[in-house]
């Protein structure tokens, strides 16, 4: 099975008006350590196809289907799926919309590059055609030897975990993947891009002095680069945690100021941006009205937020999932609903321009300094969990770990107990900090100011 | 996949000429999921996620290979591939792994009257709306989604002395609710999955019950006015996402290696109400049920906690094998499990759940004074180093003087220490309920498909 086959038994299928593959090839390298010995390493290569198709529209409906193809599926399979997925077609009406051709407004250029030959030594993957090494998504580290740029990285986390003699490391799990996509359409479309994606876990344990038990700091993050996981800086933040916070204690309940910085922070705008999605203005399910405030200030920083897929992040990209190219859209202007993001067909259902799906979702720094933000504040640096609730927008989190400041710059450990508020409360006094940072598919503000309920 | 078992035979005899211990595990995944709403209709194939993964232990460390070419001549090139990276390590070979017992019976297949393969897109759409027409009789829905699916998967498992084979398959309804009044908007969903085939679905407007009861009264409601402890009840779904956060995680084997669980040290002890019974079963017929684990290893169920004692953890090979020689002697459960085929293998939960007692839901509502009847679940998170735990749900409804005042906040997140909170329960349902709809991840990865259940609780909790 290969692209080729797939585009040409497509292209005599006449009784379909569109069709779209997306082919998505991928390495991934892995290894797992328990107390800094190996226990487990690994390698995985995979190359699927997604085919999308559809019908022509009557009435302003078109039965559309999509499914995934894989090495497994023989050309026999090819067309046996084809047949069911235009049986599934028929019976699935969908408003009608098209997918872009090449010189639409808002779509990719064609960007093939050059290409090279893909060194993924044996299984499905050996000689793909892979775009260059030049594309700004990816890590050339990992891309050029993702085996020696894992060993680097697990001697860094060695060096750091040294570097903090009163800990031990429990486990790291540290994992770089390859990624190569391109897509096609029956309109003449033909793009693709690499990216890499990188993940660690780690735990460090502790036994304060005196204590019966050890505590532990478990620390995951992800990110396009093994530079930007910051391990060392990770590390050594675990590891002040568990050394200034062996006594910790129940922070005391009520409302309080409380910061809330990075994966946390930005699941909170994460809200803002999933209820900007055509897909749910589409369905009139949005909590969110275009042209409305979105939040009621009271002394708080105005909300900002922007959909760019150029600002690099785990969600920047080159062009969306059916070819529109990366851009900077201002979703959310002086706390006012400003424009919608979303796929192609949704934009067109709602007859708006498409400008490509979510991307890094960006923020503006604030105007206070992060130890000005700290004064008088429960600091969370670890929840158990949190999010806001997708329908109201309210949040809970239990605080595994965090630092309760006082006016005069000291602090103190806190753990237990949980925060809880909704974010139309928060948002109203929400003060963003001047330091940024950037965390999974977010850029913006490294920590924020708001008032929550505390529970213990 | 049943094919490529002499592959993998002859792959597993050239690797453990290598090194001490080799097992290969192939998979096959599919299966359709039918989804519908006021936009957009889809009935689409998942993602079939067919493969091989090759493993070699070293005695000191596995290495393994994956592959998504579920060939002969694929398992050949891996097998030559996997052997050059053993070449290249250090080979221990006085610490293999046990090997399992030999089996009579190798292969294994769930019930299908009807498959769903074989059912038509439009059966299936209309599946999908009917459920969809439930929830929208409901007042004030605004609109709601219909969901049906069925899922299969073809596993094979060889090592020295097991060549096992099995299929399984379940099929699942569920429903989305969206409610609105002004301003307000509020979510609920609900469903079920079982194992078998198209056979096994259910009436839908049984599926949406709760949906339609409790969705409108969610509206809009605030959260609990007074955060603090309080008298609870967790109904049957509640306590089985208690179950699995408490001491499912806190019982995984493989973390005990670690030292990131302090049930190690607690084996044989008191962690909650002699009331509390507690038990982890993949074979009990739930939806997370299979024949084998990842490893090879046979279902069976495991008691955990009995009568208040913790009496067993779950593991898998390599975590038993290790404590074993360790000398900490465990008895080998079948909870190895992996994500998909190039998933590592890890200590997994599967049907995990509180054993019944004796009172009505009625009656352990009775003997609160004042507190808060918890309902439907959506999450939790678990800290088997420190015992915290977390659990949120989407309501908490009010009890006075033993009985329901039809007062109802949203949403409610339960914080606390586990042996705090499981020594606390001091009333047990009667009726095991199944919560089946449930994944698992590991930490924040690693998926799985989990179940968890249990009787009502009654107990002191942290609510908010």
């Amino acid at each position: 099975m290969d692209l080729r086959l797939i585009q040409n038994v497509l292209a005599t299928r006449h009784e379909l008006a569109q069709w779209q593959v997306t082919e998505l090839r991928s390495r991934r390298l892995e290894r797992y350590l328990t107390f800094l010995q190996p226990e487990s390493e690994r390698e995985a290569s995979s190359v699927s196809w997604r085919i999308w198709l559809a019908q022509p529209a009557e009435d302003g409906k078109q039965g559309e289907a999509s499914f995934i193809v894989t090495p497994a599926h023989g050309g026999p399979d090819l067309r046996a799926l084809l047949d069911q997925a235009e049986a599934s077609a028929k019976a699935a009406p969908n408003p009608a919309w098209r997918l872009p051709a090449p010189g639409d407004p808002g779509v990719s250029m064609s960007w093939r590059g050059g290409v090279v030959a893909c060194q993924v030594g044996g299984g499905a993957a050996t000689g793909a055609q892979m775009a260059t090494a030049s594309d700004f998504l990816a890590d050339q580290v990992v891309t050029r030897d993702p085996a020696r740029a894992l060993d680097g990285a697990i001697a860094g986390f060695a060096d750091a975990v040294r570097a903090a003699p009163w800990v031990r490391p429990s486990a790291i799990e540290l994992f770089v993947r390859i990624e190569d996509r391109r897509l096609v359409n029956h309109r003449g479309l033909d793009l693709s891009e690499r990216r890499t994606r990188c993940y660690a876990e780690f735990v460090l344990l502790h036994r304060p002095a005196g204590a019966a038990d050890e505590q532990e700091f478990y620390d995951h993050v992800e990110a396009q680069t093994l530079a930007d996981l910051q391990l060392s800086t990770r590390v050594a933040d675990a590891a002040a945690c568990l050394r200034d916070g062996a006594a910790a204690t129940s922070p005391g309940a009520g409302r309080v100021p409380v910061l809330i910085g990075g994966e946390y922070l930005a699941g909170l705008l994460g809200w803002y941006a999933a209820h900007a999605d055509a897909a749910l203005h589409a369905r009139h399910i949005a909590a969110l009205s275009i042209d409305q405030p979105v939040v009621t200030r009271r002394d708080g920083d105005a909300l900002q937020l922007a959909s760019d897929a150029t600002v690099p992040s785990l969600s920047a990209y080159r062009f969306d999932e059916h070819g529109y190219a990366a851009s900077r859209q201002e979703l959310i202007v002086d706390g006012v609903l400003a424009c919608l993001h979303g796929s192609g067909r949704w934009m067109q259902v709602l007859e708006r321009p498409p400008r490509g799906q979510l991307a890094t979702l960006v923020a503006p720094p604030g105007l206070a300094r992060l130890d000005d933000l700290r004064r008088g504040a429960l600091e969370v640096v670890r929840f158990s969990e949190f999010h806001p609730r997708h329908d109201t927008g309210s949040f809970s989190g239990e605080i595994r770990f965090g630092w309760l400041h006082g006016l005069d710059g000291s602090r103190r450990a806190v753990r237990g107990g949980s925060v809880s508020g909704t974010l139309r409360e928060a948002m109203a006094d929400i003060r963003f900090s001047r330091e940024t940072a950037t965390v999974g598919g977010y850029c913006g503000p490294l920590t924020a100011r708001m008032t929550a309920t505390v529970a213990t | 996949m049943h094919s490529l078992t002499p592959a993998l035979i002859q792959a597993v005899e050239t690797l453990e000429r290598l090194a001490p211990n080799a097992s290969a595990y192939a998979r096959r995944n599919s299966g359709t999921q039918v989804r519908v709403d006021s936009a957009s209709v889809s009935c689409t194939p998942l993602a079939p996620e067919a493969g091989f993964t090759l493993s070699a232990w070293t005695g000191d460390r596995f290495l393994e290979v994956s592959c998504d070419d579920p060939s002969a001549e694929a398992v050949r090139e891996q097998t030559h591939r996997l052997a050059d990276r053993i070449r290249h390590a250090q080979v221990d070979w006085d610490r293999a792994i046990p090997p399992l017992d030999r089996l009579q019976q190798q292969d294994f297949q769930q019930p299908l009257e009807r498959d769903p393969r074989e059912v038509l897109a439009t059966t299936k759409i209309a599946a999908a709306r009917a459920l969809r027409a439930a929830v929208l009789a409901a007042p004030l829905a605004r609109e709601a989604v219909g969901m049906v699916g069925d899922i299969h998967a073809e596993i094979v498992y060889v090592d020295r002395t097991r060549r096992l084979w099995q299929q399984l398959h379940r099929v699942r309804q569920v429903c989305l609710g969206i409610f609105s009044q002004g301003e307000h908007q509020a979510q609920l969903h609900g469903g079920r999955e079982a194992i078998g085939g198209w056979e096994r679905l259910i009436d839908p407007d049984e599926v949406a019950t709760e949906v339609v009861r409790d969705g409108p009264r969610i509206l809009g409601a605030p959260r609990i006015p007074d955060p603090g402890e309080h008298h609870c009840v967790f109904d049957g779904h509640f306590a089985g996402i208690f179950a699995h956060e408490a001491f499912g995680h806190g019982t995984e084997q493989d973390l005990f290696l670690k030292d990131r669980a302090r049930g190690a040290d607690f084996l044989g002890q008191r962690v909650a109400s002699d009331l509390v019974d507690m038990y982890d079963d993949p074979s009990n017929g739930w939806a997370a049920s299979y024949f084998f684990d990842d490893e090879g290893t046979l279902a069976a169920p495991t008691v955990i906690v009995s009568q208040g004692i913790l009496v067993a953890g779950l593991n898998d090979r390599h975590s038993q094998a290790e404590l074993s020689r360790r000398g900490q002697i465990v008895p080998k459960t079948a909870n190895g499990r992996r994500e998909s085929y190039d998933h590592k293998p890890y200590t997994r939960m599967t049907n995990t759940y509180f054993g019944a007692g004796r009172s009505t839901t009625a009656e352990l509502i009775r003997g609160v004074t004042r507190g808060y009847h918890l309902t439907h679940p959506s999450n939790g998170m678990e800290d088997p180093k420190g015992w915290g735990i977390q659990l949120e749900g989407s309501m908490a409804e009010e009890i006075v003087d033993g009985r329901l005042t039809g007062r109802v906040f949203s949403p409610v997140v339960v914080t606390g220490s586990v042996p705090r909170l499981l020594q606390s329960v001091d009333g047990v349902g009667c009726d095991v309920v199944e919560a089946s709809l449930g994944t698992c991840g590991k930490g924040y990865k690693e998926w799985v498909k989990v179940t968890d259940g249990g009787p009502a609780l009654r107990l002191r909790a942290v609510i908010a």
